[in-house]
C-alpha cells in the first residue's frame, strides 16, 4: 500500500509539472501549447547528447532546461503571437501549437533517430527504503519534491508579488490590463518561458527512467494534458493536484486491477471528474470552500 | 485580408504543412511499365524504429542485386515503402495503395504484421519476411493449426525464441515468471515458453501481461512488477517488452538487489539498443541468438559487408531475414514463371533448402515461419566485452 502510494506520488510529480506547464501558459494567455511535452522531449534529447558527447552531467542538465525554455518562447513567437495578434478570440492557436509538436518531434527524429539513448542516470540508481520494504529511487524523491516546490513558489509569485498580481489581471481581462499600463506581451513570453523550463524540468527528471526518444513528447503530452484536466485547468497548483491524483490513481490500478489498467484508467477518471466537477477536481473544491467561506483570497483566480 | 491575419495564415499553413511532411517516407525506383513493384511496410519509428530500418535496408540490398542480376522475369524491381507508425490503420491503407498500384508481394511488416496478415488472407496476396516475428501472427490459432496462407515469414519466431528461453528456464531456474505485451508477439513468446513447460507438466508461476509505449519503448511503472515477481517466489524472469523497458526494468531490478536471472526475447540481442541503455546492468542477461550468425558462412559476411558500406550501420539478423525473403520472392516468381499471387503461394509451399543467409530456408503448406528454437544458441551479455556469448 506505502509502495503504490509512493509510486503513484513519483509519476505523478512528472504529470503535476507537465500539467503545470500547460497552466502557467494558460493562465496568462488562455492558450494551451499542446507542444509543451514535446518540450519535455527536446530537453531529454539535448540533456542525453550533451552528456553523450562526454560534457559534465550539470551542464547536460542545465542544457536541457535551457533549449526547453527557449523552445517555449520559440513556440510564442512562431506558433502563437501571430495567430493571437490576428484574432485574439480565434482557436488557431490549437492547430498551430500542434504543427509545432509535430515539427519538433520530427526535427528531433531526424537529428537523433528513432532508437532511444542513453540519459544519465544521475540519482535513478540511488534507492531509498521505507517501512515495510517500500523504496523509492532518489530520482522520484527528488521529483516529488521539485513538484511541490514548483507549485508553491509559484502560487507565492502569483499572490505575493506585483508581477504575479498583474498576471492575474493579465488571465481576466488582457484588454483592461493593457489599458492600465500591463505589458501583456511580455507576461506571455514569460509564461511560454515558464512552461518551458518546467516542461524541461520534469524531462530531466524523467529521463534516467524513460531514456531519450524522440516521441517522449506524445506520451507525457498527452498524460499532463489528463492531470490537467483533473486537477483543472484555472489554477497551475491545482493542475499539480491533478498530477499527484493521477498517478497514485494510476499505480493502484495497475497494481490492483491489472498491469495494463494504467491505459485506460486515467481516462475514467477524466470521465467521473469532468461529469462531477467540469472545472477540475482542486478549482471545484475551492469554489466549494470559498462558498463556504472558507479558504478562497477575494480578487484572486483561483 | 490584412497583413496580420495573412501572416497568421501563413504561420498556421506552413507549420501543418510542415508536420505533415514530418513521416519518413517512401523510396524507390521511378514507376514505369517495365518494372515489377515490390511494396515495404516497416515501422521505421518509434521503440522499434531500427527494426523497421533493418527490414527496410535489409530488401533493398536484395533488390539491388536482383536488378543488378536482370530483374525477375526480365523486369527490374522497384521496392517502395513506408512507414506505418506501428499503426495498424496507416498499415491497412498503405497494403491497400500497394494493392491497387499492383505490388506483386509486400514486405513486412514487423510492427504491425496482424494487420497485414489478416489483410493477405483476405485478399489472397502474398506477404514475405519480417511478419511481424512470424508466431501467433502466421499461427493465428496455434503452431498445429494451418498458418496465414499468404505469410511467408523468414523473421525471427517467437514460438522459437519463446521455445529455448523456455527450455533453459526449464533446466535452470526452480520458477519462472513472464513479463509480456498482450500483442500476437508477446503472446507468441508466451506460448512458445507455456508449451516447454507444459511439456514437462510444470508452470510458470506468475504470468503479467504489460501494455507498453510501441512509440517511444518506455513504460514507467515497471517497479510494481518487480515486486510481484518476488512475491511469487521466482528466481528467473522473462521479460518479453521492447529493448527499453527490459533495460530499464534490469537498471531497476538490480538497483533494488534483485538477484533472480533475466532473460530477454528476440529483440534483446537483435542490436544494441538494450546494452547501450542497460549498461553494466545488462551483465549476466540471457538472451538467443541464430547459431549461423555466431560463426558466419562467406555469404553471411559478405552480405554485411556490402550493408555496412551502404547504410553505414551494422546490419542487423531483421536486415539480413528481410534480405532472403526477397531473394526467395525471385526463385519462386521464376519457377512458377508468374506473378500471379495464387501461383507465388503455390511455389512459395514448395520451396526447400532454399541457400538463406542463415542457411537453409524451407516452406511447406503447413510451415510459413522458416526458423526454428534448433536454430538458436543461448547467449549472455559480458559487460567486459560487451559482447553476447555463447553460455559456458
Amino acid at each position: 500500500m506505502l509502495q503504490v502510494l509512493l509510486s503513484g506520488l513519483a509519476a505523478g510529480a512528472i504529470y503535476g509539472l507537465v500539467a503545470m506547464a500547460f497552466a502557467v501558459v494558460y493562465y496568462v494567455t488562455r492558450v494551451i501549447n499542446f507542444a509543451t511535452g514535446q518540450l519535455l522531449m527536446i530537453g531529454i534529447m539535448v540533456a542525453a547528447a550533451v552528456s553523450a558527447a562526454g560534457l559534465p552531467e550539470p551542464l547536460a542538465l542545465a542544457g536541457g532546461v535551457l533549449v526547453a525554455t527557449l523552445g517555449g518562447v520559440l513556440i510564442y513567437g512562431v506558433a502563437v503571437r501571430p495567430v493571437l495578434a490576428a484574432d485574439r478570440f480565434s482557436f488557431a492557436w490549437l492547430v498551430s501549437t500542434l504543427g509545432m509538436a509535430i515539427v519538433i518531434q520530427s526535427i528531433a527524429a531526424i537529428i537523433w533517430g528513432p532508437t532511444s539513448r542513453a540519459f544519465p542516470a544521475l540519482l535513478h540508481r540511488d534507492i531509498m527504503f521505507f517501512p515495510g520494504g517500500a523504496s523509492l529511487s532518489w530520482q522520484q524523491i527528488a521529483a516529488i519534491i521539485v513538484a511541490t516546490g514548483a507549485a508553491v513558489a509559484y502560487e507565492v509569485v502569483r499572490r505575493r508579488t506585483l508581477f504575479g498580481k498583474v498576471g492575474m489581471a493579465i488571465s481576466s481581462d488582457p484588454e483592461m490590463a493593457r489599458v492600465v499600463g500591463a505589458n501583456v506581451t511580455a507576461h506571455s513570453v514569460i509564461a511560454f518561458a515558464l512552461g518551458g523550463l518546467l516542461a524541461g524540468i520534469a524531462g530531466m527528471l524523467v529521463g534516467p527512467i524513460t531514456y531519450a526518444n524522440p516521441y517522449l513528447g506524445e506520451t507525457y503530452g498527452i498524460t499532463g494534458f489528463v492531470a490537467l484536466m483533473i486537477g483543472g485547468v484555472e489554477n497551475p497548483i491545482a493542475a499539480v493536484g491533478g498530477g499527484f491524483v493521477l498517478g497514485i490513481l494510476s499505480v493502484a490500478a495497475n497494481t490492483y486491477i491489472d498491469s495494463q489498467a494504467s491505459d485506460w484508467f486515467p481516462f475514467v477518471i477524466i470521465v467521473v471528474v469532468l461529469l462531477v466537477s467540469p472545472r477540475g477536481l482542486f478549482a471545484s473544491g475551492l469554489r466549494w470552500r470559498r462558498s463556504r467561506g472558507g479558504l478562497a483570497t477575494a480578487g484572486t483566480n483561483s | 485580408m490584412n497583413r496580420r491575419r495573412f501572416a497568421a495564415t501563413l504561420a498556421v499553413g506552413v507549420l501543418v504543412l510542415a508536420g505533415c511532411s514530418g513521416t519518413p517516407s517512401g523510396s524507390g525506383a521511378g514507376a514505369g511499365g517495365d518494372t515489377l513493384l515490390l511494396g515495404g511496410i516497416a515501422g521505421t519509428t518509434g521503440a522499434y524504429g531500427t527494426t523497421g530500418q533493418a527490414v527496410v535496408n535489409g530488401t533493398q540490398v536484395a533488390v539491388d542485386e536482383i536488378n543488378a542480376a536482370g530483374g525477375i522475369l526480365g523486369k527490374q524491381v522497384r521496392f517502395e515503402w513506408e512507414d506505418d507508425g506501428a499503426d495498424p490503420t496507416k498499415s491497412s491503407q498503405l497494403f491497400s495503395k500497394y494493392l491497387s498500384d499492383g505490388a506483386i508481394a509486400i514486405a513486412g511488416s514487423p510492427d504491425t504484421g496482424p494487420t497485414t496478415v489478416e489483410l493477405s488472407t483476405k485478399n489472397n496476396f502474398p506477404i514475405i519476411g519480417a511478419v511481424d516475428d512470424c508466431g501467433l501472427t502466421v499461427y493465428t490459432e496455434g503452431p498445429d493449426k494451418p498458418p496465414a496462407p499468404y505469410a511467408f515469414c523468414t523473421s525471427l519466431n517467437t514460438f522459437a525464441y519463446g521455445g529455448i528461453i523456455g527450455q533453459h528456464a526449464l533446466d535452470n531456474c526452480e520458477a519462472l515468471a513472464v513479463l509480456h505485451d498482450p500483442s500476437t508477439y508477446g503472446m507468441g513468446g508466451l506460448y512458445g515458453i507455456q508449451s516447454t513447460y507444459e511439456a514437462t507438466g510444470r508452470k510458470i508461476v506468475l504470468d503479467e501481461s504489460i501494455t507498453e509505449n510501441w512509440s517511444t519503448g518506455a513504460t514507467v511503472g515497471l517497479r510494481a512488477e518487480i515486486d510481484k515477481i518476488n512475491d511469487a517466489g521466482a528466481d528467473c524472469v522473462d521479460v518479453w517488452l521492447t529493448p527499453q523497458d527490459q533495460a530499464n526494468f534490469i537498471s531497476e531490478a538490480r538497483s533494488l538487489g534483485a538477484t533472480f536471472t533475466v532473460y530477454g526475447n528476440d529483440e534483446t540481442n537483435a542490436d544494441t539498443t538494450f546494452s547501450d541503455l542497460a549498461g553494466d546492468a545488462a551483465d549476466g542477461y540471457v538472451a538467443a541468438e541464430i547459431t549461423t550468425r555466431l560463426n558466419p558462412a562467406q555469404a553471411l559476411l559478405d552480405f554485411r559487408k556490402t550493408y555496412k558500406d551502404k547504410f553505414k550501420v551494422d546490419a542487423t539478423p531483421f536486415a539480413e531475414l528481410s534480405y532472403d525473403a526477397a531473394k526467395v520472392l525471385k526463385d519462386v516468381a521464376e519457377k512458377a514463371k508468374s506473378t500471379e499471387p495464387a501461383k507465388l503461394q503455390a511455389e512459395f509451399n514448395k520451396v526447400t533448402d532454399f541457400p538463406g543467409l542463415f542457411g537453409p530456408l524451407t516452406f511447406t503448406e503447413q510451415r510459413h515461419a522458416t526458423l526454428d528454437a534448433e536454430h538458436l544458441t543461448i547467449v549472455v551479455f559480458d559487460k567486459g566485452s560487451k559482447e553476447w556469448k555463447p553460455e559456458g
